[in-house]
């Protein structure tokens, strides 16, 4: 299956991230601040006060009312945005997997984020960092991070915690934290150690259909894909019930724990197509503008 | 102990456990299905309460409660019989001596009780089915009971303070033994003889309850008016032991003593005592204060309720029979020569002297020469007679009739007369029973009699009136014969006592060589236990565990 079709990049190239109440500072990028202060576009007026640069007072005003008045503008941030794929052998699942669906993600994003001229990382991880992939502000770039994700494969067990913390300690930079797994290995530290450091973050919770209702009956053997842990079981409809109540309330909590850290939290499902999750759905939910 | 299988045959099916055991071994594998995470299943199954303690059981428990079941089943249908060593195997019949005697206490508590606990003993090692029998006057069955219901029956059952009958106790456990061999157990002080069917199928076993045959007691009593002023009161004492007792004797009338004398009898001399007292009404008590093994019968309880009869004479003329009617103290007579204008409502006893109605009549009553209704077909002459012998009856207590001759006297065959008095041609008095109808009938005429010149004729003619027009505070009171005195019953009082010569020899008369009890712990006996019933209880018990396990841990199984 391709990841990359021209036509979708086409689509996604006129989206840009709506990130919101971000103060990073480093290079003047493309992204208004909240700040007002040195930018292009003007913004407000104020009063003249002693020390401001003379440059900025508009002589036009003087001219008509004889008040010193300062032109204000929009500050344009430079935003770095680190994308934080999960790998492990739990999202090798679905159809499409969860990893294909998390891997076309992260490169529409990519794309997107290029195409705005921001800094984009890309790091996918499983117990721990397994590689970062840096792309500078070339849309050419994206191809190299192309030919990565298709050589990419899911592996390994999954730690969430650890590997956000890992990565969030390592930035120098503030930046935009997008990660795209399936949730299914305790995520709460992690998360709320790159609150703390406050870091915007943005999670994408990837789910198959096959987790969402289970298409199997009777006298199984479940292995646990990560841990080869293995579970005997008979399955029957009151089982599933009972399975589809604890998704739910799984589902829930991290729903109100997004809320409560001030986290924008999207789920998705496999059989959802990507183009329609950006183009539609994260455009209504107001991560995309 | 071994176990024997009544059907052996069934035994091969336990070849099925092997089935059993390769159907489990080649059962097809469970369907191995990769997941992404096991978290969300261990959440789920965690939530069935059951759960983690379902995870912790064998993983084979349902395959072991499987083969389990199939080997009981199997052994059940070959319904094993377990023998176990025993002292009974044979179904029992226990015959309880009930009888008066039986309440001695030369054995502590009492003969009675030492029985009672016998044969809860005897019960408790014989599995065998058990039917009792409590030998009273009549035998009481006690049928279809478990042990712990005879047991219960036991407690409730208290001594009979009259005769036993230990004979007809045996003939019913005879019949009720239908054939089969019994054992058939009699626990008895042996005061009552007994005797054993020779050609019965069934064999005895004798407790002889009892060890000393101390008694003094007494054996009859009577109270009579001597005359306006004074009663006379019979009492017939028996002295049962081996040496001569001296006792007071004391007559009582409510706690105030009347007289008191001193007595002496003979070893096995019975005694009739004769006292006068003063006329009097009320409880009487004649007591003697020798100490012996059965206290229950050194009293005699009297009791003279106020007696005062109104009676119908219908005669030619009887001036024997109207003196012994006026001789009765408030006895109102009316004598009349004819029916003509009589309220039968006004008397409560008519007597019929040669004059008979037609027409049965309800009451009490006298016929002297026929009844009414009598068909001349039943009647046959046998013309002059002696009086030989009579029945034990109330009217004839007291009576000498012996020799007494009859002119001419006739014999009556009627399904409602009951013979009473016996001449050596056949019965010349006879008690008289239809419907509301009751009374004596006399078959001869009394002037042709000298019965009417004997002492015994005015005894006969009060003890009549006594019979029928009050109630006899001496007839038996059967609601009350678990302990002598005066007992109170649908508003009448009666004086209970043993009055037996039977009973108050407690001393063992019983002669005949039957097995004893120490022959039989000698013998080896099985119990024999079907175990086919537990079994099946038990498969049962583990088909349902089978089913609980299977429902609470079919997800982790």
């Amino acid at each position: 299956m391709e990841i990359l079709d021209t036509e979708f990049l086409e689509k996604i190239e006129k989206l840009r991230l709506a990130v919101k109440k971000i103060r990073i500072i480093s290079n003047v990028g493309e992204r208004k601040s909240p700040k007002t202060g040195k930018g292009t576009e003007f913004s407000d007026y104020r009063t003249y006060q002693i020390g401001d640069e003379l440059r900025y007072l508009d002589w036009n005003i003087y001219a008509r009312f004889e008040k010193f008045l300062v032109k204000l503008f929009e500050e344009e941030e430079d935003l770095e945005v680190h994308i934080l794929l999960d790998s492990s052998l739990s999202m090798d699942f679905g159809i499409p997997t969860k990893f294909f669906y998390g891997k076309k993600l992260a490169l529409a994003f990519s794309y997107l984020s290029v195409s705005s001229w921001e800094k984009v990382t890309f790091t996918y991880f499983q117990d721990d960092i397994k590689g970062i992939i840096p792309i500078e502000r070339k849309k050419e770039n994206i191809f190299k991070l192309l030919d990565q994700l298709n050589k990419l494969k899911a592996e390994g067990k999954t730690n969430l915690n650890e590997a956000i913390k890992k990565y969030v300690s390592s930035l120098k930079k503030k930046g935009l934290l997008l990660i795209i797994s399936d949730f299914l290995s305790p995520y709460k530290d992690g998360i709320l150690y790159a609150r703390y450091k406050k870091l915007p973050v943005y999670l994408i919770h990837v789910i198959s259909e096959e987790e969402i209702s289970p298409p199997y009956e009777g006298n199984l053997q479940l292995i646990d894909s990560e841990t080869n842990e293995i579970i005997n079981l008979y399955l029957d409809k009151s089982l599933i019930e009972n399975y589809k109540k604890t998704l739910d309330n799984f589902l829930k909590d991290i729903e109100s724990f997004s809320i409560k850290t001030n986290v924008e939290y999207m789920r998705t499902s496999t059989s959802i197509p990507v183009e329609d999750l950006l183009l539609r759905y994260l455009r209504m939910g107001g991560w995309l503008k | 102990m071994n176990i024997k299988f009544l059907n052996p045959s069934f035994l091969f099916l336990l070849f099925l456990e092997a089935i059993i055991i390769i159907l489990y071994l080649i059962k097809p594998k469970r369907l191995r299905i990769k997941v992404p995470s096991l978290i969300l299943w261990e959440k789920t199954i965690e939530e069935k309460k059951l759960g983690r303690w379902f995870k912790k059981l064998p993983k084979n428990l349902l395959l072991l409660f499987q083969l389990l079941i199939l080997f009981f089943l199997v052994l059940s249908l070959s319904k094993p019989i377990l023998s176990l060593p025993s002292i009974g195997s044979k179904p029992t019949i226990i015959i309880l001596d009930s009888s008066a005697s039986m309440a001695s206490r030369d054995i502590l508590p009492s003969r009675f009780q030492k029985a009672k606990s016998e044969i809860i003993n005897l019960i408790k090692r014989n599995p065998s089915p058990i039917k009792m029998i409590i030998a009273k006057d009549k035998p009481e069955v006690i049928l279809n009971k478990n042990e712990r219901e005879i047991e219960k029956e036991l407690e409730r059952e208290k001594v009979f303070l009259g005769e036993g009958n230990l004979e007809e106790s045996i003939r019913k456990a005879e019949s009720l033994s239908k054939g089969i061999p019994h054992e058939i157990h009699i626990f008895t002080d042996g005061s009552d003889p007994i005797s054993i069917p020779k050609d019965s199928t069934n064999r005895y076993f004798l407790h002889i309850i009892g060890r000393e045959s101390f008694n003094i007691g007494i054996l009859d009593g009577r109270i009579f008016p001597k005359n306006e002023n004074v009663y006379e009161i019979f009492l017939k004492i028996g002295n049962f032991s081996q040496k001569p007792q001296e006792f007071n004797l004391r007559i009582m009338q409510d706690n105030n003593k009347l007289k008191e004398e001193k007595i002496r009898i003979e070893p096995k001399e019975i005694k009739v005592v004769k006292s006068e007292i003063p006329k009097v009404t009320g409880k009487i008590v004649g007591e003697i204060d020798g100490k012996d093994f059965l206290e229950e019968d050194n009293k005699a309880f009297f009791y003279i309720p106020i007696f005062s009869p109104k009676v119908l004479l219908v005669t030619l003329g009887n001036p024997f029979l109207e003196k012994a009617l006026r001789s009765i103290p408030n006895l109102k007579l009316d004598i009349r020569k004819d029916f003509i204008n009589i309220d039968l409502k006004n008397y409560n006893f008519y007597i019929f002297d040669g004059l008979i109605p037609y027409a049965d009549i309800s009451g009490n009553f006298l016929f002297i020469g026929g009844y009414p209704g009598i068909n001349p077909q039943n009647i046959e002459k046998i013309g002059k007679v002696k009086i030989l012998s009579w029945e034990d009856h109330p009217i004839t207590r007291f009576l000498q009739l012996y020799g007494i001759s009859i002119d001419n006297a006739y014999t009556f065959k009627d399904e409602n007369l009951k013979p009473l008095i016996y001449s050596d041609k056949g019965p010349v008095a006879y008690i008289y029973e239809k419907d509301n109808s009751k009374g004596i009938v006399l078959s001869f005429d009394l002037l042709s009699s000298s019965f009417i010149y004997s002492d015994s004729f005015p005894i006969f003619i009060y003890n009549l009136l006594r019979y029928y027009l009050s109630y006899d505070p001496q007839k038996r009171c059967d609601n009350y014969m678990d302990s002598p005195g005066f007992k109170e019953y649908n508003g009448y009082l009666y004086a209970v006592n043993i009055f037996s010569q039977k009973e108050s020899d407690i001393s063992k008369k019983i002669n005949i060589e039957i097995d004893k009890e120490k022959d039989k712990k000698e013998e080896k006996g099985f119990i024999q236990i079907d175990l086919s019933k537990p079994l099946i209880f038990l498969v049962f018990l583990l088909l349902i565990l089978e089913i609980f396990f299977y429902q609470g841990g079919k997800y982790y199984s």
